[in-house]
């Protein structure tokens, strides 16, 4: 009985929780006046185009920044290190030190994050064809996105925040980072996958942000979109269709 | 977390220092054994000059290689981890600040003692009175009616020793964050250089000038150090100026302070 109570409290407090939100980078306004709440075990995907705003949302719910102004809460918590300990992230740009191979990284994430799986790790990076041993400077970008991902979904963290996973890569690239996500990631959590590349993930959509000119033009789940006989790609044309025409 | 961070940055610096480290050590040892051996004058004088290029080596570089892993570790593409480990950014800055102390620290002690076999090997087999010289400031240390007092002195300068390193760390980390906090980080590294040097310039001459002149001073005399209100300029060296140090305390303790404060609220990682 206890745990169907907590169940229903972890169910009920959103995992994204985002209050008159306003970003600005001198006078160039990023965001301004976002307001979101996203429950929690749903594929949410944030939709936007370029420079509209999605990578500083993402970077001030992982904590990357700090002078905002607004309200903004992860997991219940505003961000900060019990946010990041239940936030797994995978950021746009390679982050590993040249030095590290592999095994470095594993072991340094193993160090860090208590649901960090360090077998899944090793298994996943042996199915990657992965070197245990080759160093960082000396990988591909296609090798250091591979081991990033890898990382990041050898957690069982409650949400994990992907940040244009697929952005630059072939489609066969795509894909096999697609079902990486999708195989890895635990069923219980949240994912806020951010992309401009809506055709190839809107099946694996539960949620739809969107996000243009700093602020949410769509917020609503992808059920009610079917049922309307639209897919998210249609939605999207029409909403960035109309938000160029009035900006 | 910490101690962990603690391991985590020893091991990423140590992939630059060790290396140079390891080489003056080496060249040590080597040169050392050379001057047990008769007739290896050419190997002695080549291992000498060598160990005198490293030592300025042992010297600088870990201060750079500080400064340049603080600025890549939290403000370049690997701030993306750094700041997204679920650790306070006060933990981050105590790590980096330990393991910064201690390879500047060893890097100093390298240094002296480079200059202290050097000075007892080479220049003393050219020059036998700097071997009297130095036995006879034994004999001076060993003669001493109250060691303590030389012991009390030598402590002193080993902790405001280890304390300017420290200075340095905090001038270091200090300009390395505000320069990455906009306006100013459109100067991009150069900036940090740049307000580091302002910074060390500017501290050195206030430390000089309270040292010298301002009346809070150790007074060493033959039976005991005591603190004194009188200033150190014109004392000839019975006095070491306080308030100096004090000043610089005080500004190291508000660039830490400041650092992290710029850290958990200011940062962008762009």
């Amino acid at each position: 009985m206890a745990s169907i109570i907590e169940m229903d409290e972890i169910y009920s407090t959103p995992i994204i929780d985002v209050k008159n939100l306003h970003k600005s980078y001198g006078k160039n306004q990023v965001l301004n006046g976002v307001s979101v709440s996203l429950k929690p075990g749903q594929i949410i995907g944030l939709l936007g185009p370029n420079g509209c705003g999605k990578t500083s949302l993402i970077k001030i719910l992982t904590g990357l920044i700090n002078d905002y102004e607004g309200d903004v809460k992860v997991g219940g918590f505003k961000p900060g290190v019990e946010s990041k300990s239940m936030v797994a992230y995978l950021p746009e740009k390679t982050y590993l030190a040249d030095w590290m191979r592999p095994i470095d990284a594993i072991n340094y994430f193993d160090d860090f994050f208590a649901d960090f799986d360090k077998q899944k790790a090793l298994d996943m990076m042996r199915h990657f064809n992965l070197p245990m041993k080759q160093k960082a400077k000396t990988m591909s970008k296609g090798m250091q996105e591979k081991l990033q991902l890898l990382l990041v979904m050898s957690r069982s963290a409650k949400l994990y925040i992907l940040d244009e996973p697929l952005g630059g890569v072939d489609p066969a690239a795509r894909s096999f980072i697609l079902d990486t996500i999708m195989n890895n990631y635990s069923k219980n959590s949240t994912v806020l996958l951010s992309t401009h590349l809506i055709h190839d993930v809107e099946r694996i959509f539960d949620h739809v942000l969107m996000i243009g000119k700093g602020q949410v033009l769509l917020d609503e789940d992808t059920s009610y979109l079917r049922a309307e006989g639209k897919s998210v790609e249609d939605v999207f044309k029409e909403v960035f269709h109309f938000a160029w025409e009035v900006n | 977390m910490l101690g962990k961070l603690i391991k985590n940055d020893f091991k990423a610096s140590a992939h630059s220092l060790l290396g140079i480290y390891l080489i003056a050590l080496a060249i040590g040892i080597f040169t050392a054994l050379s001057y047990a051996f008769e007739g290896l004058a050419i190997i002695q004088a080549i291992g000498t000059v060598a160990l005198l290029i490293l030592s300025f080596a042992v010297l600088i570089i870990p201060v750079f290689q500080v400064l340049t892993y603080f600025n890549k570790s939290l403000y370049s593409n690997q701030g993306y981890l750094s700041y997204t480990l679920p650790v306070k950014s006060r933990d981050l800055l105590f790590s980096k600040a330990i393991v910064s102390f201690s390879w500047i620290t060893l890097g100093f002690a390298m240094y002296v003692g480079i200059y202290v076999f050097v000075i007892r090997y080479f220049f003393g087999k050219m020059d036998p009175a700097i071997l009297e010289q130095l036995e006879l400031l034994y004999e001076m240390i060993d003669t001493l009616p109250d060691k303590s007092v030389f012991v009390k002195v030598i402590v002193v300068i080993v902790v405001a020793f280890f304390f300017e390193i420290l200075v340095l760390v905090s001038q270091i980390f200090f300009a390395m964050t505000l320069s990455n906090i906009k306006p100013l980080n459109r100067m991009g590294n150069a900036g940090g250089f740049l307000i580091f040097a302002g910074l060390f310039i500017v501290m050195f001459y206030i430390f000089i000038q309270l040292t010298q002149y301002c009346p809070l001073s150790l007074y060493i005399t033959n039976g005991n150090v005591k603190l004194v209100t009188e200033a150190m300029y014109g004392t000839a060296g019975t006095l070491i100026g306080l308030a100096g140090i004090i000043f610089q305390f005080v500004c190291s303790a508000a660039m830490f302070v400041g650092t992290n404060y710029l850290m958990s609220k200011k940062i962008n990682i762009r």
